[in-house]
């Protein structure tokens, strides 16, 4: 099951999406790595298919 | 389902095209990183210092899991057949609640340390040992 492809590096993929934490609210949806930082950790979702 | 394609949010399922008469299940895996005990490393207005590692590269850019389930007798069918799953529902389809769900337990098969790591910092990185 793969999601995205792994070879990729600069493209972002619908089907993972990422939210930065920041104590325990949740930030919007994004397809790339949080910018800055996310003192609650990062939050990550993945869809398969996608 | 999701739809990652167009809107990026959740729809209820649409009849399959008869090209494709076939519908099977849509899987969602959220997952939360701790990387609050690396707080001290990403500072606000630096560049984020984490990378997702897989396929053996230092910026690799996938991560792998893998999916076991079983479903009771024609569950899975029905839940396919009519176009009520949202999420962590099926519609009519009972659902077994997590405090109940959460009692089920299996004799520990693989014996591996995966508590108290220590972490600390090595040239400007973070580094965990266990």
């Amino acid at each position: 099951m793969v999601t995205g492809n792994v070879g990729e590096t600069d493209k972002a993929r619908t089907g993972l999406t990422y939210q930065c934490l920041n104590g325990q609210s949740r930030g919007r949806e994004m397809s790339t790595f949080p910018t800055t930082p996310c003192t609650g950790g990062i939050f990550t979702t993945q869809h398969f298919p996608a | 389902m999701f739809n990652t394609k167009n809107t990026n949010g959740f729809l209820n399922s649409p009849a399959c095209p008869s090209s494709h008469p076939v519908r099977v299940p849509q899987v969602a895996y959220e997952t939360v990183w701790d990387t609050t005990k690396f707080n001290a490393l990403w500072k606000s207005g630096q560049p984020n210092p984490y990378v997702w590692s897989f396929e053996g590269k230092a910026d690799g850019s996938g991560t792998h899991a893998d999916y076991l389930f079983g479903w009771k007798g024609d569950s899975l069918q029905r839940a396919m057949d009519k176009s009520e799953c949202f999420y962590d529902g099926c519609g009519a389809i009972t659902k077994q609640q997590m405090s109940v769900a959460n009692q089920c337990q299996i004799p520990v098969t693989v014996k591996e340390e995966t508590d108290g790591c220590e972490y600390f910092f090595e040239e400007g990185k973070g580094v965990a040992e266990c």
